[in-house]
């Protein structure tokens, strides 16, 4: 009877090992996986010229491309009707070349009633 | 053999508690041990600053022209200056990490540069031509460009292109 109660005690013990040996190495090996993990993501972080005043915000007008409304400035104060035609396309054409966050048609019409009447 | 069992269990433990804090640090230390790569932004504000210089809020810099609506030459001289800018590097033998360079063009579809500045580190201009994949080892360029009025209603296309190197500062 003691012979027996010894052998399932032994056992018992093994058990209890095996599962803390297991549960080590579940540790160990999420611990790697989150190293890993944050070792993908911690790259060297690049930041773009995108200007937002908070991460949910869509762009705003104020505060961005600023080289855009000088252009649209020297339009809206153009003299001749054939000036503006002519300044119209090549701005809207180089707003699309360097890829503005604005959108051109509303920033123009931002400008035109801004400064229209200066 | 129980008291022995929980010595055993508790250095077990400790073991386990140094485990997961040398992950945590590890993993820490290789999240944020990688700068930020703010070239790209530095040039960009570089023209912005350049760009506001020669034209902001609808008038022309007053040093650019002469009465007589020519480009003056003490401009391009006392450029920096002008424009508070400074490019002096700490240190001796380092190689500038800017490179500043503005085109003026009369009308609007002129292609003939009328005046010219040229500021800092003439070498870092081919950097902006090569196309590798990984790119993060040479200088950042900005190619921007705007349409200025002068007073005598004159519209001048500016092209300007500005450039930063400082490659160590903001890569590993």
């Amino acid at each position: 009877m003691k012979t027996q109660i010894r052998e399932l005690g032994k056992k018992g013990q093994v058990g209890e090992t095996l599962t803390w040996i297991v549960a080590t190495l579940l540790v160990i090996i999420l611990l790697i996986f989150f190293i890993f993990g944050s070792s993908l993501l911690g790259k060297t972080k690049k930041l773009g010229n995108t200007f937002r005043e908070s991460l949910t915000s869509s762009q705003t007008f104020e505060g961005t491309d600023p080289l855009l409304k000088k252009s649209l400035f020297a339009y809206v104060t153009a003299g001749s009707d054939l000036e503006k035609i002519n300044l119209d396309r090549e701005i809207f054409n180089l707003a699309n070349r360097q890829g503005s966050d604005l959108d051109y048609n509303e920033t123009k019409k931002n400008m035109i009633l801004r400064y229209a009447e200066r | 053999m129980n008291k022995k069992g929980d010595k055993l269990l508790s250095v077990y433990w400790f073991l386990i508690l140094v485990i997961v804090a040398t992950g945590i640090v590890l993993m820490v230390n290789v999240f944020y041990g990688n700068p930020y790569d703010v070239r790209e932004i530095e040039s960009a504000l570089l023209a912005n600053k350049v760009a506001d210089c020669i034209y902001y809020g609808g008038e022309v810099n007053r040093e650019i022209f002469s009465v007589q609506g020519v480009f003056k030459e003490s401009f391009r001289d006392g450029f920096m200056e002008d424009c508070s800018l400074n490019f002096d590097v700490q240190g001796d033998f380092v190689q500038v990490p800017y490179y500043i360079e503005v085109d003026f063009f009369s009308g609007i579809n002129s292609k003939k540069s009328e005046f010219n500045i040229t500021e800092g580190n003439n070498n870092l201009k081919p950097d902006c031509k090569i196309e590798v994949a990984d790119s993060s080892k040479l200088a950042k360029c900005t190619d921007k460009s705007f349409f200025m009025r002068t007073k005598n209603g004159g519209v001048y296309f500016v092209k300007l292109l500005t450039i930063i190197s400082k490659t160590n500062e903001n890569t590993n």
